[in-house]
């Protein structure tokens, strides 16, 4: 996927201070592209988390503001939900369907669709994350893998522009981080903006195009994600084990 | 079939009774077969166990023998499992257990005769038995109404039985139905492992159950409180506004109006005899 050059997200000197006067984030300005395969790396409590949900407009800035294809979250806060999707880090407290198809159609419900076009995005968006068999099945019975891909099952049905992932891979096992990894990038295929944020940058290497570091609440560098992830050490990111050996025994593979 | 054994070999000894039985047992085939087809309207289902449930509350033993029936037919037609149902009863069974003896036992303290303090009442026991049987009745047809109807069904049904109160939010008390069936088991969980890591520092060394309890719950009630905060955060994400409205996916046809119709009967025979 070719990013455009037109920005579907727009920050600008946006800060946010939590109400005990902590600073969640300070004067952070960036554009993010259509297309773009985003990854946001920083220690815990960086403010990463803090900056996604100003992009879905769950909290409402200090100074500065987010755009959502050119029009203001905090003008159109409906609008910026549907086009930006949030996953959150905890599938379980996200998950609030009685079964895996009601979970999924709660956001095209709120979106007041018809019956048709709700069920038509359930069974879209179910099949898009390999969960359609288990469509009757109670939420708190599937897998950490599982209930991750029910989680962007019940973004996707919203038909986002952007999916935003908190810490996607965190408590799940091999097979569980395969699953969710395989789905993001299937979904970056068909032209989904993704803007995601990991400790692990092992797993998205390769799949990331651009590598936002983040340190107190600041974005410290930003660009190429094969430049960047040289400096990743400095905010307390492990580095990934091919740029390690890559430092040790050069580019070439020689001492 | 006067004077003789009619369906379900129940005896039939005059032409009233017999028309009685026949109507009744037409009844419970076709409710049977309503429910287990698994078609049936939530709201037909919901009016349909409210009725019954008033009728169990007025039943003498001869109501309580055709609800019976009644409940049989509907567990062979649901091949609901009655060994899962005895499981569901265990929680139950305490509560009967006490039930019965509250009624059949007769506890003198202050009796002239030394050796009877406690006596066994044997109309106390069959009021004991009756409400027992009664009690037991009204579990079956709710658990029954719970595995033949989708939480969504269900949600929904409450949301429109709602909708001609003014005062009365529907949505709001629906999404909290909801909510409830889906997190009942995350909290059960948290509370699970809250005991296991509170049995691995040795909690069990202490003896005081206030301390114990104060320990348990606070912790609890605060990981429950994130979630639910978490949860607000994700359904506000998700574009949740009690303001909206839901189109309501409920769809009734003949055969729940027959089905309705004919419970009505049913209850009223069953209150008339």
């Amino acid at each position: 996927m070719i990013p455009s050059s037109k920005p579907i997200i727009e920050v600008s000197h946006l800060s946010h201070r939590f109400s005990d006067g902590s600073q969640g984030i300070n004067d952070i300005s960036l554009k993010i592209n259509k297309g773009e395969f985003v990854v946001v790396a920083g220690h815990n409590g960086s403010g990463k988390t803090t900056l996604f949900r100003h992009l879905n407009g769950l909290l409402t800035p200090n100074t500065g503001g987010v755009k959502v294809d050119g029009v203001s979250v905090s003008a159109d806060v409906l609008r910026a939900r549907q086009l930006v999707g949030l996953v959150f880090q905890d599938a379980d407290s996200q998950i609030v369907g009685e079964t895996v198809y009601d979970d999924v159609a709660f956001g095209p419900e709120n979106l007041c669709l018809t019956p048709a076009e709700i069920n038509r995005r359930v069974t879209s968006a179910l099949s898009a994350v390999g969960l359609e068999q288990l469509a009757d099945q109670r939420p708190h019975r599937l897998s950490g893998g599982e209930k991750r891909r029910l989680a962007i099952a019940g973004i996707m049905a919203m038909e986002p522009q952007v999916l935003v992932l908190d810490e996607p891979f965190a408590n799940l096992d091999y097979s569980g981080m395969i699953q969710v990894l395989s789905q993001i990038v299937q979904l970056h295929q068909a032209g989904k903006t993704i803007i995601l944020s990991t400790h692990d940058l092992d797993k998205t290497m390769g799949h990331a195009s651009r590598l936002i570091l983040m340190k107190n609440g600041s974005i410290i560098k930003d660009g190429l994600f094969e430049k960047v992830i040289h400096d990743v050490g400095c905010v307390g990111v492990k580095m990934p084990c091919t740029c390690q050996l890559e430092a040790i025994y050069g580019e070439n593979g020689e001492w | 079939m006067v004077n003789g054994e009619c369906r379900k070999g129940q005896k039939c000894y005059t032409v009233r009774e017999h028309k009685l039985h026949c109507s009744i047992l037409k009844t419970q085939s076709l409710t049977a077969q309503s429910i287990s087809s698994g078609k049936m309207d939530v709201r037909f289902k919901m009016a349909c166990m409210a009725l019954l449930s008033i009728v169990v509350l007025r039943a003498d033993a001869t109501g309580l023998i055709f609800l019976s029936i009644l409940c049989l037919v509907l567990r062979i037609s649901v091949k609901f499992p009655i060994i899962e149902f005895i499981r569901h009863l265990r929680y139950l069974a305490f509560l009967l257990l006490i039930v019965f003896l509250t009624k059949a036992l007769n506890v003198s303290f202050f009796s002239s005769d030394a050796g009877t303090l406690i006596s066994i009442d044997q109309q106390g026991a069959v009021e004991g038995l009756l409400i027992c049987w009664r009690l037991i009745i009204l579990t079956f047809l709710g658990i029954l109404w719970m595995i033949t109807s989708s939480p969504s069904g269900i949600r929904t049904a409450i949301e429109w039985f709602c909708r001609p109160f003014p005062g009365l939010p529907g949505k709001q008390v629906a999404t909290m139905m909801s909510l409830m069936v889906r997190f009942l088991p995350v909290i059960v969980e948290q509370a699970r492992e809250t005991v296991a890591a509170q049995q691995c520092r040795c909690i069990q060394n202490r003896k005081n159950p206030v301390y114990r309890t104060v320990k348990f719950s606070i912790p609890l009630l605060c990981r429950t409180l994130k979630t639910a905060d978490r949860l607000a955060d994700a359904m506000e994400s998700r574009c949740y506004s009690p303001e909206n409205s839901r189109p309501l996916a409920l769809k009734s046809n003949r055969s729940d109006w027959l089905v309705l119709i004919g419970i009505t009967g049913f209850c009223v025979l069953m209150i008339s005899i």
